[in-house]
């Protein structure tokens, strides 16, 4: 597949430590799972339309914010639909996305977008937000009066801003990123859209079970747990005008916990996983493991066996896939989701965006 | 039977056993301030218990009134500096979401409606 990435804010997200949806890193794994990739940094909507066009994609993901102080993708998507919806005075511009997925991770980009993409310019499938989303704000304002979701300006430390870190960075990025992954691993787009709702349900899973030490984290999780119902409810694929059912994901997400999950796959799958040398499960297979350095060997009766060294962190999503081959060692494909649980970085990074 | 009561206590998610959830005689009840009470075997406590058995509670009207409460509770709880905000820019402060939960507008009305669907998860649980 050809995955066509065009975002408003690629350059900030070079800056965090944690991005959990990083353009570039996710850009990665799907060139590691064997799919074109071309990134356009804050393209001008002329920029946007030649690369749609010249790289022919089959999948187009849009990621920047809503915020209209700033210029941002929801200029550039209003600008292809608009403009193209204007009897013809930009023919050139009609239909740019037929046949193609789109995605957006904005909620402004992709509120109620579905319907008129999919419906009236020949867009297969939209993902994205029927409505605006929402999430947890510390209002400690940044230089604008618009608010900081936290950070350096949190009047609060420890484990409350580790809540606020935590759901922005759901939000904003996990549901996304597990329907492009989901679109990588070979899923339907009803698939991969419920595998993106299930990585949701986890995290509502998370919040409901969350042993909170005050008052004020309680107060804290339950509306995080709340705005997550909510954000979860109006998450939405649109194909034909229509909204459609996800559908059961032939595998699950890495569930969260504070081990690194490690998703291995391969290609074929049934094939054993050693880990340090011990027999774990067969592919696809999902591991649990504490920090540190481990070999991985995938071996299948009749391939070439292949091993892989892998350094992992706790509470980070990993996804490694073994292509086997009957006469030679393939490359090892390995991935790194680095899908942080508490994303400081991130969230600074999206501080200074919103502040500007 | 004081274990339906349990086992009705122990679906509800952690982080809401100490929210209200039904009102009775009154008084709002928590779930865990249900149990206690049905553990107790007070009279009350067995009317709790029966209601709960039945899965009998109460009116629309008292519902909403439970899932008001409930957020107003939650929001009230949270640091002064907290609140809601969009990507569009919205931002609504403490003060606001108190307002617009009271008010039943806006965005405290999509908070009311999405309240009551946990109410009725955890009631019918």
């Amino acid at each position: 597949m050809k995955f066509l990435i065009l975002s408003t804010q690629y350059g900030a997200w070079c800056e965090l430590e944690y991005g959990s949806c990083v353009a570039r890193e996710i850009a990665e794994i799907l060139k590691e799972l064997g799919h074109h990739v071309r990134i356009v940094m804050k393209p001008k909507p002329e920029d946007a339309n030649k690369a749609i066009n010249e790289f022919a994609p089959d999948v187009v993901w849009f990621v920047g914010h809503g915020n209209t102080f700033i210029t941002t993708l929801e200029r550039l998507t209003h600008w292809i639909v608009d403009k193209t919806h204007c009897g013809g005075r930009e023919d050139k511009n009609l239909n740019i996305l037929k046949g193609k997925i789109a995605n957006a991770l904005s909620c402004l980009t992709a509120a109620c977008l579905g319907k008129i993409l999919t419906k009236y310019y020949g867009c297969n499938y939209y993902l994205g937000y029927e409505k605006e989303f929402w999430f947890l704000w510390c209002g400690c304002a940044g230089p604008d009066g618009f608010g900081c979701a936290c950070g350096r300006w949190n009047p609060l430390p420890g484990a409350v801003r580790d809540f606020v870190n935590r759901f922005a960075v759901i939000c904003m990025h996990e549901s996304n990123l597990y329907f492009l992954v989901g679109l990588a691993l070979g899923f339907t787009p009803e698939q991969a859209h419920g595998y993106s709702l299930k990585r949701f349900d986890q995290w509502i899973k998370y919040w409901e079970n969350f042993k909170f030490k005050t008052g004020v984290e309680r107060y804290v999780a339950a509306l995080t747990l709340r705005l997550l119902k909510i954000d979860r409810d109006i998450q939405r694929l649109c194909k034909n005008g229509e909204y459609v059912k996800p559908e059961e994901p032939p595998t699950d997400p890495p569930e969260i916990t504070e081990y690194a999950a490690v998703q291995v796959l391969s290609e074929p799958s049934g094939a054993n996983i050693y880990v340090n040398g011990e027999l774990q499960g067969t592919t696809p297979i999902t591991l649990k493991l504490k920090a540190g350095e481990y070999t991985i060997r995938c071996e299948l009766s009749g391939y070439k066996p292949v091993e892989r060294k892998i350094r992992v962190k706790e509470a980070r999503t990993y996804i490694i896939k073994f292509v086997l081959k009957e006469e030679e060692i393939s490359p090892v494909k390995m991935m790194a989701i680095p899908l942080t649980l508490v994303g400081l970085g991130c969230i600074m990074a999206m501080l200074k965006r919103l502040s500007r | 039977m004081l274990e339906v009561v349990e086992r009705w206590y122990n679906k509800i998610p952690p982080i809401h056993r100490d929210l209200p959830l039904i009102f009775y005689k009154g008084k709002y009840w928590t779930p865990k301030e249900i149990l206690n009470e049905v553990r107790k075997g007070t009279r009350l406590g067995e009317e709790l218990q029966r209601m709960i058995e039945a899965r009998k509670f109460t009116d629309a009207k008292t519902l909403k009134e439970i899932a008001k409460k409930r957020l107003l509770e939650i929001i009230k709880g949270l640091p002064e500096s907290y609140g809601v905000a969009s990507f569009s820019g919205k931002v609504y402060t403490k003060e606001d979401l108190i307002k617009l939960v009271e008010e039943e507008k806006d965005f405290g009305k999509t908070l009311i409606e999405r309240e009551l669907e946990i109410v009725k998860e955890e009631l019918y649980a």
